[in-house]
């Protein structure tokens, strides 16, 4: 794949404001995430550009999945988790303007508004064992979507997507948990499409499934490219070249996880500036 | 190669004969129990038995008010432990408090440890005197409700809390709202555990003397109102076989209508577990 040679869309640790992007997704500043009163993540001052894809890379208990569920708040779900600093979600990525930027630390914030233009992936398939088509139907209805020709459509828009349409076509009846797992990750995958979404957020997507399906499940992330905002956690050094135009690498320092470096794809593997990325991304430490 | 190969068949051979013994003796003791049960009782067996009073304190006669005086009873019973009960499992899981759900957890762990008999003393006092229903079928099912409410609400807390995190987070990434997540796919997942607890409940509730003679009485009379005392079908046996010579045919008799009436009651609440919580899952 071929390294891009755009502006770094992630400001730099130490001067967030210096490089200004102007088309960025969320914007975190001096974002602190503690669980039960222990900090596991701080000092993160991070852009994620629009309609690119931003990988997070980092050795295991740094915070990255801590990080990305913070993006959705789905922190929410975590007892005794906090998260101070500001983190926002730019006004851009929804439909309809004029609202301001979403402070996603805001007690009040509308979870279901901020949920609606940002979608989610696990690391394990977790389709809901219902039928394939309820599986898709369920979100929908439960946003407003009634009409039973609407819903057909884009039932089948969502999973033609992701390639899942011939393959299913004839048994959306049956249940999702018979699929394999490669399908399942893809129909999660149309599950969170179906919403329309603007943002994917993925925790380690193709980490569950086999060399195959895995394959499969990426060039979908690579299909996606410039008509989404992707942040992917991925402990696949390789998979984070071909996908990401940008990376940032979370690290293990005093104690806590931090973002040490961030940059595009090419600054961060041919050129990078810290000795922990640099032993990371060579595969010698992390 | 023929060697280890002989020997790990074997193997399988012993495994799989002493996991048929473990099974086989189950399924003998059950066909004992119900062969004796059957040897014993069917001779009293007749339409009659099933439609008319008692009479000669149960030496002839039949066992009707007992049958419909412990339906009664199991439907009281049911009736408040199955709905409180699942409010409690959902309280627990859903939005109880670590500490507070260390507390209702360690309740009703010492509930369901109590011997019927204290149940029973305690259902006398609080339904009979206090609140004043006196001996009566309602007092009876409310002490039997009393018994059964630890069972179901820890079944079926573990079904609820079993519900994968995974299909939770799912839900939430997806905005669907807290209704919608247990509706249809909480509940469902969690009413195996569910059906558990009542099956459970219902053996208890219908297996239960102690805790009914002090509540619900003895009046072996066809019940006119739930505020009637009422004489349950175990009660029934344990008079027969106890207090009444020679009444040990009858008892026989009577312990079969409950084994079937027990059946029954439980393949009723398999489906209606089904009926009720997954109309919407469609082919498996
Ligand atoms: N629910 C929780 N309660 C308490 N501590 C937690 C919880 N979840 C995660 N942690 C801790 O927070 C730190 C960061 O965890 P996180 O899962 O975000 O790391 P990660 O970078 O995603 O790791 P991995 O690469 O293994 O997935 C770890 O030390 C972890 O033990
Ligand atoms: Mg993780």
């Amino acid at each position: 794949m071929t390294t891009q040679l755009s502006p770094p869309a992630i400001a730099e640790t130490q001067t967030p404001d210096s490089v200004s992007t102007p088309d960025w997704a969320f914007r975190a500043t001096d974002l602190r995430i503690a669980y039960e009163g222990k900090t596991v993540l701080q000092d993160v001052d991070l852009n994620i550009a629009r309609r690119r894809i931003t990988a997070l890379i980092g050795p295991s208990g740094c915070g990255k999945t801590t990080f990305l569920q913070s993006l959705n708040r789905l922190t929410d779900m975590i007892p005794r988790c906090t998260v101070d600093g500001s983190l926002l979600l730019s006004e851009q990525v929804f439909k309809e303007q004029g609202f301001g930027d979403l402070d996603l630390g805001s007690p009040e914030l509308d979870v279901v508004r901020l949920r609606r233009r940002v979608g989610m992936i696990f690391q394990r398939p977790n389709p809901f064992p219902l039928s394939i088509r309820r599986n898709l139907e369920l979100p929908l209805r439960e946003h407003g979507v009634k009409d039973p020709e609407l819903l057909r459509r884009r039932i089948e828009k969502s999973l033609r997507d992701v390639g899942l349409w011939d393959e299913v076509a004839d048994r959306l009846e049956q249940t999702a948990t018979a699929l394999s797992g490669g399908q399942q990750q893809r129909l999660c995958l149309a599950r969170a499409l179906v919403l329309e979404p603007e943002i994917l957020l993925m925790d380690e997507p193709t980490s569950a499934l086999d060399p195959l399906a895995a394959a499969v499940v990426e060039d979908l992330i690579q299909s996606l490219r410039d008509r989404y905002t992707i942040v992917i956690v991925t402990h696949n050094l390789a998979q984070a070249r071909r996908l990401a135009d940008d990376v940032a690498v979370f690290w293990v320092r005093e104690g806590t996880g931090r973002v040490i470096e961030t940059g595009t794809v090419a600054q961060i593997f041919d050129r990078p500036q810290d000795p922990d990325t640099e032993a990371y991304v060579r595969g010698l430490r992390g | 190669m023929a060697e280890p190969r002989s020997h790990t068949q074997a193997r399988d051979f012993w495994t799989a004969t002493v996991l048929w013994l473990g099974a086989g003796s189950v399924l003998a003791l059950l066909a004992w129990i119900l062969g004796d049960l059957l040897l014993q009782g069917v001779g009293r067996l007749s339409w009659g038995f099933l439609t008319e009073p008692p009479s000669d304190a149960g030496r002839s006669g039949g066992v009707a008010p007992m049958i419909i005086s412990t339906l009664w009873i199991l439907a009281i019973c049911l009736a408040t432990a199955v709905p409180l009960g699942l409010a409690a499992a959902l309280f627990l899981t859903e939005l109880a408090s670590r500490r507070t759900g260390r507390w209702v957890r360690h309740s009703l762990d010492a509930l369901a440890a109590v011997p019927s008999i204290v149940f029973g003393l305690f259902g006398n006092a609080l339904f009979c005197h206090v609140l004043g229903l006196g001996y009566s079928i309602l007092s009876g099912g409310l002490t039997l409700a009393c018994m059964v409410l630890p069972l179901v609400v820890r079944t079926t807390e573990a079904g609820l809390s079993n519900v994968a995190q995974e299909i939770r987070q799912g839900a939430a990434a997806l905005a669907l709202s807290r209704v919608t997540t247990l509706r249809t796919l909480v509940l469902p997942a969690a009413a195996p555990a569910l059906l558990v607890g009542l099956v459970l409940g219902i053996g208890r509730a219908l297996a239960e003397t102690a805790a009914l003679i002090f509540t619900s009485g003895y009046v072996d009379r066809f019940p006119e109102s739930i505020h009637d005392s009422g004489r349950s079908l175990s009660i029934h046996i344990y008079d027969l076989s106890m207090n009444v010579p020679a009444g040990n045919d009858t008892a026989y008799a009577t312990a079969l209508v409950l084994v079937v009436l027990l059946i029954a009651s439980q393949q009723l609440a398999t489906w209606g577990i089904h009926r009720w919580i997954q109309p919407e899952r469609s082919v498996r």
